[in-house]
């Protein structure tokens, strides 16, 4: 991918051991858009204020938008930095999500471990299926990630998701469906909201590690590894029959529109983009007008957003002579 | 595995649903050429307009099949009228503020207008309730098979739609001017070429076929499923890939073969081989992949010129 080898910043070399770790985090903590100070207060109000707060519906609320934030995160920031636009993201967050509620059922693991093998599962069938997508760039490429989305949905629909049964699929009749289970030592809403803010924190450090170094197919590879462990987080706060709703066509294209409205040129903006997708519109929902009214309208209305926010770029780019 | 007898009524239905597919794509192709868009919109809007027929036909829940009897008939037309409409006034009034961006950010804004449209059928059409907007049709067999009249349609209507434009393309004025904004847009401005009327008449040409095609198709679908409908643009969007966005020749074919396989693929529904049956909806995303295999081998792609990498 020429286009992406150009766009590419100065390379450090690179480093081994102790010293490569400390330049790793070097670079994390040196990064603007990752800002020390700005992170702590984020991390604090969401791990101590938030919970504090407000009462079990918000919680739930917050606990999507963190599961969210690094699946619009690693959307944006592959059209944010390299001028890709993937809308087939939803594909590793819904292999992550299935991968981990089958080994959930079927093993003991402990539930970072599941999330962890979530992201690398997503990264190398997101890698071995979107090869040729690699090839190619620009309008092909949404194109074609689109249609692996596409792809990817029929077969999840179709093989569905384990509720504790036997065999590949691991389903199990309908008086046997058991309910996903969560670590043991976040076994409640607050507890696992707080988790799902670590991890999400987690898999943002990563990305931010990888902003700094080259972007090409390596670099592709870990926003699909992010979308993955984030579809690892996910699967448990569905408690009982997740289903392919979330991950379907509408979504995908629902994903790139909160991620270009959040922003994709730094990582806040996943967090924006997933607060847009989960708790504006439950704002409204509760505070403003009727509930059907923001449920039903939430597209129309992502739809408007990104428009604007397209024809808003495009105004700002002919003032600024780019067009 | 199936024996021809078993295949042949899956293969009548193939070439119907791949001949909406080649219209979809022809639709698609030729709104690429002209203006840089993919009307990723192309189902949001038709579905719309299905629906605003459905309604002026007297659909409700108590009545979730009108038909088109009295004064109700007027539903049809008005299907192509409001998907006409929709397309073109879009491309009138949004596409110009995109048109200096580049393709993805055109497609984008596409994006957008069906999330706008997805929003708006959630609301004001319940998408839970089935509900269908049949057309009048008559049966008949064909080697043993049995032929609906709209099956029958779709194919006639994508063999002249191709026909047509092709023709149009190459020996009209106005075709030939489309084909100069396609290669050089600014050139053509240049050279006195009207390219906004050209690209507004581009619109409507591809809303009218999009009413045309969401005329048939739920009835081909035996239902107005508003999510069948909206993505049946993706499928639709394989043969034109294999088109590379350039030949409406190429494009038809890709796009029958593409129906034809996916519904004979329905005959595999026991056995070893009951997967093929099973995900046989995946057919035009694999053949759509498969030839961007191919396409980009060389790794250059090109869409009808506009792209190069």
């Amino acid at each position: 991918m020429s286009a992406v080898a150009t766009e590419a910043p100065n390379v450090p070399p690179p480093t081994r051991g102790l010293a490569g770790v400390q330049a790793a985090l070097g670079r994390l903590l040196g990064n603007r858009a990752f800002n020390p100070a700005a992170v702590v207060v984020v991390l604090v109000v969401a791990l101590f204020v938030v919970p504090s707060m407000f009462q079990a519906f918000w919680i739930s609320n917050f606990m999507q938008m963190a599961v969210f934030t690094p699946v619009v995160a690693s959307a944006g920031l592959l059209y944010g930095r390299v001028g890709l636009v993937s809308l087939g993201q939803v594909a590793p967050y819904g292999i992550g999500t299935w991968v981990t509620i089958r080994l959930a059922f079927a093993t003991d693991l402990p539930y970072p471990v599941l999330v962890l093998i979530a992201g690398l599962v997503a990264m190398v069938l997101g890698v071995l299926i979107g090869l040729p997508a690699l090839r190619v760039s620009g309008l092909y490429l949404a194109l074609v990630t689109l249609m692996l989305a596409a792809g990817v949905e029929i077969v999840l629909g179709e093989i569905k998701f384990a509720n504790g049964g036997t065999g590949f699929k691991g389903l199990a009749s309908l008086s046997k469906i058991k309910p996903m289970r969560r670590p043991s030592w976040a076994l409640g809403d607050t507890a696992y909201y707080r988790f799902c803010v670590l991890g999400a924190l987690v898999l943002l450090g990563i990305a931010m590690l990888f902003l700094r170094g080259k972007p090409g197919r390596a670099w592709s590879s870990i926003r699909q590894s992010e979308a993955g462990a984030g579809g690892g987080l996910f699967a448990a706060t569905i408690a009982k029959n997740m289903t392919v709703v979330a991950f379907n066509r509408q979504a995908a294209i629902f994903l790139i529109a909160v991620s270009i409205m959040g922003g994709v040129y730094s990582l806040w903006g996943g967090l924006l983009g997933a607060f847009f997708a989960t708790c504006l519109l439950k704002f409204l929902t509760q505070n403003v007008v009727g509930h059907k009214f923001w449920d039903r309208f939430q597209l129309t209305l992502f739809g408007f957003g990104l428009l604007m926010n397209l024809i808003q770029g495009t105004k700002a780019m002919e003032k600024k002579g780019l067009l | 595995m199936p024996g021809l007898g078993t295949l042949w009524p899956y293969i009548i239905q193939g070439l119907a649903f791949g001949a909406v597919y080649a219209v979809t794509g022809t639709g698609l192709v030729v709104l690429y050429r002209t203006t840089g868009v993919v009307n990723l919109a192309f189902g949001a809007i038709g579905t719309m307009s299905a629906h605003i027929a459905w309604s002026i036909m007297g659909g409700s829940l108590t009545k979730p099949n009108p038909h088109g009897d009295g004064i109700r008939w007027f539903g049809y037309p008005m299907l192509v009228i409001a998907s006409a409409g929709l397309t073109l006034l879009y491309g009138v009034w949004i596409a110009p503020k995109l048109s200096r961006r580049d393709p993805l950010v055109k497609a984008l804004g596409m994006v957008a207008v069906a999330l706008f449209l997805l929003g708006i059928l959630k609301e004001r059409w319940d998408t839970s309730k089935p509900r269908g907007l049949p057309i009048p049709k008559r049966t008949f067999k064909v080697f043993g098979a049995i032929m609906t009249t709209t099956q029958l349609a779709a194919l006639a209507f994508s063999l002249l739609v191709v026909v047509l434009v092709s023709l149009f393309l190459t020996k009209s004025s106005t075709g030939t001017a489309m084909r100069a904004i396609a290669n050089e847009r600014e050139v053509s401005s240049l050279l006195g070429v009207p390219v906004r009327r050209i690209e507004a008449l581009a619109w409507l040409g591809s809303g009218v076929i999009c009413g045309l095609v969401y005329l048939m198709l739920p009835d081909l679908f035996n239902g107005l499923d508003q999510g069948i409908l909206t993505w049946f643009v993706i499928g639709a969007l394989a043969g034109a890939i294999v088109g590379q966005f350039r030949s409406l020749w190429t494009t038809f074919f890709a796009s029958i073969v593409i129906g034809v396989v996916e519904s004979g693929l329905a005959a595999f529904n026991h056995g070893t081989l009951k997967f093929l049956g099973v995900y046989r909806k995946m057919t035009p995303f694999i053949i759509a992949v498969i030839a961007i295999l191919w396409i980009s081998r060389r790794r250059t792609v090109v869409l009808a010129g506009r792209e190069m990498q």
